[in-house]
């Protein structure tokens, strides 16, 4: 060696270093100025109907007004493990706690929410090449609807578990399909954020991990791919669970405080009785009908599994439901989450018939969006209180 | 193997006239010269380079034919006696790159020079110049001869030169003293101040330590997490394809050296051999060194019985301090020819094509590209849960982590074996730090902090896991105490380092290399609070030590431990080893056995810094298929 390791000559400009090539995961749009504008575009109406429903009294019994009230009850100058049970769901408390604005400030986050999970949505589409048109169709059927506006502005731990669930659906999607890695453990902790949102959010990782096996699998068949997989997406959910449990124990002997096992399984007697009632119903058969159409959407596209995969997260909603993980103010979970499930499962290779059929079934789903919000009495009430609050905005 | 084979570079050795003097000789065949000739055209090596690399003629004709076609005699340098005074009037080095080496002076004053090339005037009015004017007579010898006797001649200026070059270069650079001046006086300091604090303070001194110790082992782990994260984002992009390397024409192929060091590995020496034979690459530019001690007669002798190909030569490294392996790679370096540089460990099989893949990274990285890391793999996980768990942390850093560290641009600690390096900006950079336990991961380090790149290649070498516990725990503590090293070289200037290479690269650094050891400094203590907590009642541990204290320690305990089982999970996705996901699961143990291997790295650092802890290969009972 003859040289020496102070080698100031040396240093090189960073500058012009390359960077990997692009792939088919790139975002939609790439550009991030584009993607932040499409963001805020898709925000944007639901923004202004927070702003006109901020000129009215609030509804009282929606679950936005119950978490307002349940931050009152919260002692913020305790610091401990049985505390931190107590803080759950610990996303939607958090963001509450840190809102200034009251319930128009929850509104504004969960419009905020779904520009990104539409945005989320036209990603999917885009990367699954799917046409501009359909899309659009698509797009329109999820959002442009009642149901789909009172889940944001009036459900944010809801609508926060819905949001994280449909980014996470994407990164499962091309983590499954595609064999992309860190989509899988991004998605995971996207579940968990769901999970940590609101208690749908934990229904929300059972759906997923329960369909994960369904999906087509894009890497080369290995033993154990599928439970390995499940287990990505599951462990971040089951270790921040775990976690606080294990504190909890460690503390003060008991895994979670404020858990009522025996309250939740008295109820599913009546709560079953309920729900076979409510299917004989047109009201019941409106909210079927998203799972008919995600299954005419699975026929369409050939993909018979995803019409195990609705099927499974319709029964698990049920499950919910009876086990209390939705609010009783509640409205558009079934409707938004079908929906969802049902674009996410498209596949890139597809005819031009196969996308005219999914055009009319996405057409069929808007009606069915309308019609279901005016059955729905809770849906009704909101729309009302729009209207006065359009009335009192024109004079 | 055969002493000489060091091909001559142009003159009549390139010439048809001396394959017809091979031919004419009888030392060749028709069919060998035909064969020979078809190589050099798809190749660009010389007809002489390709008979001797393929076994087809042996250095000591070659010598012969050479020596008759140069018109001078041929002269065995192992038995003649030099003049020492003659030959120290220019460097080892010069006669190494030069070919040529004095002998002595007759009578009348004439110096006798061996060489390994042809004597064209310029090169005789040259080697005249520099050995002041005398007459010079010719003797045609083998260029490894050449570098044989210089190695004998100049054996102490060698074994010192690769112990402390660098130091005497850069002492700042070099861990042969571990703490300098300044780290000694601050270091005391806040040893004094602790103590006394912790004499005057219980309580608030707990909380201080315990509080640095959680968010250090929080902010190491999720460090590592969100770096392998974005690491995982292209791993179904291969970096350099198939198509690419089959793109690669041998005629343009830079000669490559393979640096293999050994000690006491005689066991495995035969599977070096046919591990290493399968790289796919022109043997005519390919050179293997094994690096043997002095000393290490066994593995020698081991190699000599294997019979290994022309190719593959001795490299006896000269009694010295410390006995390391980056010392022997040094001595390595002074006498390795090729354009480009890899190490491998005497286990390792490399893929087939990685010296391709790495010319192909190399070319497309540009000048500042200086070293290009390959991934590193068990083909024994299935031995134990131990290998297992070795496996699912190989895989995980060196799939993704590094993976991750290239995609931000962000030093990366080489590891261990498979670094390619352009030779040329090795030796610039001064080699290994032969007092640096973890030499790979400083040379990366320090690669970065004078602004060159090291990045990754996607291909895999095949080593050996660690198959017993305390195996592993001295294995581990070599490495930790590398990183303390490592730790305690770069943090001698940190606002020069911060500097050069910016505050991003500098925190990472401080994250991954001083953060991982500290990180597993803190597991022993975290799991004793935990013990505590659960056998003591609250009202005892309350008088000790706030109980929020104890809860926020613990919860930062429980989630670093939660992302590092999930950090391990990633690991096998590269590979499609499923099976071992669930084995993530154990990884708070296996960190138990980092954290003993860390207090003993700690104890090393402080009493015996230089000491090399040898790990012990071909403990396995598996054997590698493929």
């Amino acid at each position: 060696m003859s040289s020496t390791a102070n080698a100031p000559a040396a240093l090189r400009n960073r500058a012009n270093r390359g960077r990997p090539q692009r792939t088919r995961f790139d975002a939609f749009p790439r550009d991030p100025i584009a993607r932040w504008m499409l963001r805020l575009g898709l925000s944007a109406p639901l923004v202004l109907v927070a702003l006109l429903l901020s000129l009215v009294p609030a509804l009282a019994d929606t679950p936005n007004a119950d978490l307002i009230e349940s931050l009152d009850g919260i002692d913020w100058t305790r610091g401990d493990a049985e505390w931190l049970a107590l803080l759950y769901p610990h996303v939607s408390i958090m963001l509450a706690a840190a809102n200034p604005f009251g319930r128009l400030g929850l509104s504004l986050m969960g419009a905020i929410a779904a520009g990104f999970l539409l945005q989320k949505v036209a990603e999917i589409i885009a990367q699954r090449a799917i046409p501009r048109s359909t899309g659009i169709i698509l797009i329109i059927a999820l959002a442009a609807n009642p149901l789909f506006a009172y889940f944001a502005l009036e459900n944010l731990p809801g609508f926060l578990a819905l949001t994280f669930f449909g980014l996470a659906l994407g990164d499962i999607v091309r983590f499954v399909n595609w064999g992309n890695t860190e989509s899988g453990f991004r998605g995971g902790i996207l579940i968990m954020l769901a999970a940590f949102s609101d208690p749908s959010g934990i229904l929300y990782a059972l759906i997923i991990v329960l369909a994960s096996p369904f999906l087509r699998h894009g890497r080369a068949a290995a033993p154990g791919l599928r439970a390995a997989n499940m287990l990505v997406i599951a462990f971040p959910t089951l270790g921040a669970f775990a976690t606080i449990a294990f504190l909890n124990v460690l503390f003060f002997g008991t895994p979670w405080p404020t858990s009522d096992a025996i309250g939740v399984i008295s109820d599913i007697g009546p709560g079953v009785a309920a729900l076979a009632l409510l299917y004989t119903t047109p009201t019941g058969w409106l909210i079927v009908a998203p799972l008919a159409s995600a299954w005419l959407v699975a026929i369409i596209v050939r993909r018979p599994r995803s019409i195990a995969v609705s099927t499974i997260v319709f029964l698990l909603l049920n499950l919910a439901f009876l086990l209390g993980a939705f609010h009783p103010g509640a409205a558009g979970v079934t409707f938004s989450l079908l929906t969802l499930l049902a674009i996410a499962l498209i596949p890139a290779a597809r005819t031009v018939v196969t996308n005219v059929l999914v055009d009319l079934v996405a057409v069929l789903q808007i009606a069915i969006a309308w019609i279901a919000a005016f059955d729905r009495p809770i849906a009704l009430e909101w729309l009302q209180v729009i209207r006065e609050a359009a009335l009192t905005l024109v004079g | 193997m055969a002493p000489g084979g060091e091909a001559s570079v142009g003159g009549v050795t390139d010439s048809e006239a001396f394959a017809e003097l091979l031919l004419r000789s009888g030392l060749v065949s028709p069919e060998n010269l035909e064969f020979a000739r078809r190589v050099k055209h798809r190749t660009g090596a010389h007809i002489d380079q390709v008979l001797i690399s393929e076994g087809l003629l042996d250095s000591e004709s070659l010598l012969l034919v050479e020596a008759k076609s140069w018109g001078i005699h041929p002269i065995d340098l192992a038995a003649v006696t030099f003049d020492d005074e003659l030959v120290r009037r220019v460097s080892g080095q010069t006669y190494i790159s030069e070919n040529w080496l004095p002998i002595r002076r007759n009578a009348a004053g004439t110096v006798f020079v061996a060489t390994a090339r042809g004597v064209a005037p310029e090169r005789v009015d040259r080697i005249r110049r520099l050995l002041g004017g005398a007459e010079l007579q010719f003797v045609a010898t083998t260029s490894w001869d050449i570098k044989n006797a210089c190695l004998r001649l100049f054996r102490s200026e060698i074994a010192d030169e690769a112990a402390n070059e660098l130091w005497r270069q850069n002492p700042a650079m070099s861990a042969r003293v571990t703490f300098s001046r300044g780290q000694k006086i601050g270091g005391g300091v806040a040893a004094v101040a602790l103590i006394v604090s912790a004499v005057l303070w219980p309580v608030p001194t707990a909380i201080g330590a315990l509080t640095v110790m959680s968010v250090t082992f929080l902010a190491g782990t999720s460090f590592k997490f969100f770096v392998a994260m974005r690491g995982a984002r292209y791993d179904v992009v291969d970096r350099v394809s198939r198509a690419q390397v089959d793109a690669l024409i041998e005629r343009d192929l830079p000669r490559y050296t393979v640096l293999v060091p050994v000690f006491r590995e005689a066991n495995i020496v035969g599977q070096l051999i046919r591990n290493l034979g399968g790289l796919d690459y022109p043997t005519e530019k390919l050179e293997v060194l094994i690096l043997i001690e002095e000393e290490d007669h066994e593995t020698r002798d081991a190699v000599l019985v294997s019979n290994p190909p022309p190719h593959f030569r001795i490299v006896t490294i000269p009694k010295g301090h410390p006995q390391t392996k980056p010392r022997a790679c040094n001595v390595g370096l002074y006498f390795a020819t090729g354009d480009y540089l890899v190490i491998y460990d005497a286990e390792d099989t490399p893929d087939p094509d990685q010296l391709k893949k790495a010319v192909v990274a190399f070319r497309r990285g540009g000048d500042e590209t200086v070293c290009l890391q390959a991934s590193l793999n068990y083909f024994n996980d299935r031995e134990n849960a131990l290998t297992r768990m070795f496996t699912l942390e190989y895989s995980y850093w060196f799939d993704y982590m590094l993976a991750g560290l290239d995609f931000g641009d962000l030093p990366i600690p080489l590891g261990g074996t498979s670094n390619h390096f352009r030779t040329d900006a090795l030796i610039e950079l001064g080699g290994w730090d032969p007092y640096n336990v973890t030499e790979d991961a400083d040379l990366g380090i320090r690669a970065s902090a004078l602004g060159y790149r090291v990045g990754v290649i996607n291909s895999t070498t095949m080593e050996e896991a660690n198959t017993s516990i305390p195996n592993f725990i001295r294995q581990r503590s070599r490495w930790i105490k590398g990183y303390m090293q490592t730790t305690l070289v770069h943090a001698r200037q940190p606002m020069a380092l911060i500097r050069q290479i910016g505050l991003r690269r500098f925190l990472s650094f401080v994250l991954l290399v001083a953060g991982t050891p500290a990180t597993f400094l803190g597991v022993i203590p975290f799991y004793v609070v935990t013990v505590f907590t659960i056998f003591l009642p609250m009202n005892a541990l309350a008088e000790l030590f706030p109980v929020w204290l104890l809860w926020l320690t613990l919860l930062n305990f429980v989630i670093g431990n939660v992302v590092m089982i999930y950090l391990s999970m990633m690991g096998p996705y590269k590979r499609g080893t499923f099976y071992l996901v669930l084995w993530a699961l154990l990884n708070p143990v296996y960190w138990l056995l980092h954290s003993i291997a860390s207090y003993k790295a700690l104890w090393q650092l402080l009493t015996k810094p230089h000491y090399w802890e040898k790990t012990e290969h071909g403990l396995t009972t598996h054997v590698q298929h493929g």
